[in-house]
């Protein structure tokens, strides 16, 4: 009880005491050890890099399995990291930017990212807990630059010339290898220098890097006594917790002989162990036959610095050479070391050798996994006629990428799959244009494939295969998004799809879409109609009702899932039992809104509510408006919600009446008269479309000219500005309506061939983007804090669309994605992370 | 990006507030969470946890100090995943209950409120190096030997401080009539 009553006490202590103890220990010295995690920014979990990060063995001699590439990522939100920091502090131009260059072809939750002429041979990738790193490296021994990517493979930076700030003498050439563990990145450079015939390599220095890949500290490998005069041929490798570093000396002036030394890197480097010649560890196999090690491909290190795990080349049994591959594990830990032979593997096709923690072989449609601390053998689930060309494990080992090639038809796939130990289920296939030699998966199930040629792909993972076969039959938008699992309503839709990119209540992303559909419903809706160019007040036939069906994103990692669809029309009337009603629906920042007309004698306005829904669309807060903001005598009022759910705007008769719901006062009353501009031959009143935030600016709309048939021809869109005494009348743009025009809560857009014309309150603006003569703009939308937008750009000869999504107002911004689309898109959205959403046109 | 600039992001909804957070005070929050938590995973689940908190409940609230508002979402957070009375934690309270005065009825005792202000009031008397060792020892929980890195002092020499600040404590909640 003392002690229950002292704690909540000591949780009263200020805020200001908390945050100065705070400030002492933040700018104290940094002693903790808790590794830094990259932040994605969503309140989402953050998980620890649950296995190493892993690292390449410094195999010199060995070529790379793999091509790796320079290209684009096309997502968005990375675009304003496009400077990057390089190895001597400057800004440069990043080797990937990020503009749309793109394949031929998209699959469907792929992101393809191409090669670039930069890029040569010889890189790897170096697959993270939470990080890609992607080794771009331009001769076989030097790094120069590492592209970072995050866990769903979009682009984060490139770090390049990471060795130019290496001192080097005059003639003299050397290795360097970058690894990547939990300490940090760490480089080793070992100088050789040429004497005539003679090389002469020197000690091994050891770089380690903070995470911007700073140099921020050395060790000293010191050279062997003997090392003066030979060619050396040298293995290197790195813990996974970066406290250990082994090496293997090939001596070639001494024949074929190995050394193997180990190091501690906790302070310095310490010698741990060292053999001059590997051939006298004593060597057992499964079943107590003696081998001899002859020569080494690849080694590992254990955490503990205790175990060498080889990857072995050529081993020696009772005289006789095997040409057989095999994983071994010696023990270093005791006064003299002792080692095992644990498998055979045929060759080094598809084997991985290059992780820290383990050496991955496959062979049919079996993959061997050799670690410290369990070997796995993982039996895939393949046909009889397909084989598994490579295959790679997530360092926290629950999933499993496999290359997988058909060796009837020659068809290549790429294919993921979950399970804890040896059990693993696949979770999703992808068909490859070629097969990849190389796959990485971390522990979020994001795969990069690279091909021979240097391409590389980026698998967004966590589809299911169910998902991944909408994907397919959709083949449109769908393909494109990558990893958005897309539901179709069980209801018909008819007309008057809306999309809305929003937060729902616990501020988590969502995407409410809804859908007019055909029932026996009484009630009548309003609804806003954004594909008419009629923001407002579409009146709809009696037997329509609303179907709001919500997508959630959780996190930047997961992808849009479907939550539910929920019938509006049948919770309004459940909940109110008025039956003479009309709502309008508003999609605001405090969730889904209804604003309900409720109508009386002579079908007069007798009340005016606005509900809040929560995210089950269970109403939370209604407003009932004072009697005295009820346009009396009147039909029908125009009615806005601003964007922050805040003001509610009422116009009746030319009069503007803003209303601060949460304060519950009138915060601006007086009436608003058209002004037109010159040529408008048709005025009639100001309607408003959209009040702002504050409440002080409304966009208005305007007939300006009224087609042969009675319909408004065209449009006058100018922002109103509200002040105590009056307003102003900001110059606005006349909108041909025979080009679509879009409302939305914050802006309106028109559109014409090339360009389209963005009014807000802020400005009007004039966007134009660069299409070749046969495109044309077929919708535009803009994400609500305007930091997006998405072009739907129709090809005139092919009837094709695509999906641009840019960066930024008003100058047309950067391309950040180009999706295609086969099938015709009749609404689309963009939020404020550069997600995108659309709704295939219903083509009956 | 400065506090205050956090905190408008948080009331526009614009989710980089999280990120400029993480980037800003990441490792004071984790290094928050586990002096209580003792578990590194634990410590970075704690910490998410906390900023979905801070993403809640900023806006409405509009912190005084927002390091401290932040500080005291993760601390509360790791006290609530684990329970109060949980390891570490659990020895500073027995540490600092000791300095409490018992109460001889249950009418003269104080409740968590009246202890809490009472305690305001001693830190504000304390010099400033004293008053943060008490902080970060019973309110933030951090071992002694964190707290002596952290301020570049001896073990030795905390520990005395802290001996000396529940002394004190003790006199001045004797002298104020405060007993539990």
């Amino acid at each position: 009880m003392k002690k229950d009553i002292l704690a909540e006490a000591i949780g009263r202590i200020d805020e200001k005491y908390t945050d100065r103890a705070a400030e002492s220990f933040e700018s104290g010295r940094k002693g903790s050890n808790i590794i830094e995690v990259s932040f994605s920014g969503r309140p989402a979990p953050i998980r620890k890099r649950s296995k190493a990060e892993k690292i390449l063995t410094g195999a010199a001699g060995i070529a790379a399995a793999a091509a790796v590439v320079v290209g684009t990522v096309f997502f968005a939100d990375f675009v304003s990291k496009s400077k990057v920091q390089t190895g001597s502090g400057k800004e440069s131009s990043p080797s990937i930017a990020c503009k749309p260059e793109f394949t031929e072809d998209y699959k469907a939750g792929v992101f393809f990212l191409p090669a670039d002429s930069a890029a040569l041979s010889g890189g790897n990738i170096y697959n993270g807990g939470e990080l890609f790193y992607i080794n771009n490296t331009s001769t076989d021994t030097n790094v120069q630059d590492i592209a970072v990517y995050d866990s769903r493979g979009f682009y984060l930076d490139t770090y390049t010339n990471l060795n130019s700030s290496l001192e080097c003498e005059k003639n003299e050439s050397y290795y360097f290898r970058m690894f990547f563990t939990e300490r940090g990145p760490i480089g080793v450079r070992c100088s050789v220098t040429k004497s005539g015939e003679d090389c002469y390599s020197s000690a091994r220095k050891i770089y380690f890097y903070n995470d911007k890949l700073k140099i921020t500290g050395t060790a000293d490998i010191p050279a062997y006594e003997n090392e003066g005069k030979f060619e050396g041929y040298y293995l290197w490798s790195f813990s996974e917790n970066g406290k250990y570093f082994v090496e293997a000396v090939m001596n070639t002036a001494e024949g074929l002989k190995y050394s193997l030394r180990a190091f501690s890197l906790e302070n310095g480097a310490k010698l741990l162990f060292e053999i001059p010649d590997t051939r006298e560890i004593p060597c057992v196999g499964e079943n107590g036959e003696k081998y001899i090690f002859n020569q080494f491909v690849a080694l590992n290190i254990s955490n503990d610095g205790k175990t060498i795990q080889t990857f072995n080349n050529e081993l020696i049994d009772g005289g006789s050479q095997l040409s057989t591959f095999s994983v071994g594990y010696i023990d270093i830990s005791g006064k003299e070391p002792t080692a095992k032979i644990a498998g055979f593997c045929g060759g080094t096709s598809g084997v991985i050798f290059d992780e820290a923690d383990s050496i991955t072989h496959v062979d049919g449609n079996i993959v061997d996994y050799y670690a410290f601390d369990e070997i796995l053998h993982i039996n895939l689930p393949l046909s009889e006629k397909e084989k598994v060309v490579t295959a790679s494990l997530s360092p926290d080992r629950n999933y499993l990428a496999a290359s997988v090639t058909d060796t009837e038809t020659g068809k290549a796939y790429v294919r993921a799959f979950k399970g804890e130990g040896e059990d693993k289920e696949l979770i999703y296939e992808q068909p490859c244009n070629s097969l990849p030699t190389r796959v990485e998966i971390n522990d979020k199930g994001t795969v990069i494939a690279v091909d021979l040629a240097g391409n590389r792909s980026v698998y967004n993972a966590e589809m299911t295969r169910a998902d991944n076969e909408v994907n397919k039959e959709m083949s449109g938008m769908s393909e494109s998004i990558g990893g958005i699992a897309f539901e179709k309503t069980d209801e018909p839709v008819i007309s008057g799809d809306y999309i809305y990119s929003g937060l729902s209540e616990k501020g988590v992303q969502r995407w409410y879409a809804s859908s007019l559909c055909d029932t026996s419903e009484s009630n009548m809706i309003m609804s806003k109609n954004i594909e008419s160019g009629i923001p407002a007040y579409e009146g709809l036939m009696n037997n329509d009702k609303c179907v709001i069906s919500v997508y959630e994103k959780p996190d930047v990692y997961t992808p849009s899932s479907y939550i539910g669809s929920y019938n509006t029309t049948k919770t309004m009337a459940e909940y109110r039992e008025e039956n003479n009603f009309t709502f309008t629906l508003s999609f605001t920042e405090k969730g889904i809104a209804a604003i309900k007309q409720v109508y009386g004698d002579k079908n007069y306005l007798s009340k005016i509510t606005v509900t809040f829904f929560d995210d089950n669309m269970n109403p939370v807060t209604e407003t009932v408006l004072p009697d005295n903001l009820v346009p009396q005598g009147e039909q029908s009022a125009y009615l806005c919600l601003s964007h922050n759910g805040r003001y509610l705007l009422i116009n009746s008769s030319q009069k503007y009446v803003v209303f601060d719901l949460e304060e519950g006062q009138i915060i601006f009353n007086a009436a608003v008269t058209a002004e037109f501009p010159e040529g408008a031959d048709e005025p009639g009143g100001f309607v408003p479309v959209a009040v702002s935030n504050n409440g002080d600016k409304v966009i208005a709309r305007a007939t300006c000219e009224v087609s042969d048939d009675g319909f408004p021809a065209k449009v006058y869109y100018p922002v109103v500005t509200l002040r105590d005494n009056g307003y102003s009348v900001e110059d606005g743009k006349v909108y041909d309506l025979s080009a679509p025009v879009k409302a939305s809560d914050t802006a309106v857009i028109n559109i014409e061939d090339c360009c389209f014309y963005y009014t807000s309150f802020e400005s009007s603006k004039q966007v134009h983007l660069e299409l070749e003569e046969k495109e044309k703009i077929k919708l535009v939308s803009v994400s609500p804090d305007e930091s997006y937008f998405i072009a739907v750009i129709l090809d005139t000869e092919t009837n094709e669309e695509q999906h641009r999504v840019y960066k930024g107002l008003p100058m047309g911004g950067e391309t950040v994605s180009n999706l295609t689309a086969k099938d015709p898109i009749s609404v689309t959205a963009v939020n404020d992370s550069g997600y995108v959403i659309s709704t295939l046109k219903d083509e009956e | 990006m400065n506090d205050k600039q956090i905190v408008k992001l948080l009331f526009d909804r614009n989710e980089k507030a999280l990120s400029e957070t993480a980037d800003k005070y990441g490792r004071l929050c984790r290094k928050i969470a586990f002096e209580i938590l003792k578990n590194q995973q634990d410590a970075e689940e704690c910490v998410s946890t906390a900023y979905v908190k801070l993403w809640n409940s900023i806006p409405p609230t509009n912190p005084r100090s927002f390091r401290g508002f932040l500080c005291r979402i993760v601390r509360n957070t790791a006290l609530d995943t684990y329970g109060r009375l949980y390891g570490g934690y659990s020895e500073c309270l027995d540490e600092l209950s000791e300095v409490i005065p018992d109460s001889r009825t249950v009418e003269s005792a104080v409740d968590s409120r009246e202890l809490g202000e009472a305690l305001n009031c001693f830190i504000k008397g304390q010099n400033k190096v004293n008053g943060n060792i008490f902080v970060s020892r019973y309110y933030f929980g951090m071992s002694v030997k964190t707290i002596a890195d952290e301020l570049g002092m001896r073990e030795n020499a905390v520990e005395q401080r802290l001996s000396r600040i529940r002394k004190e404590l003790r006199k001045f909640l004797e002298e104020r009539g405060v007993e539990i």
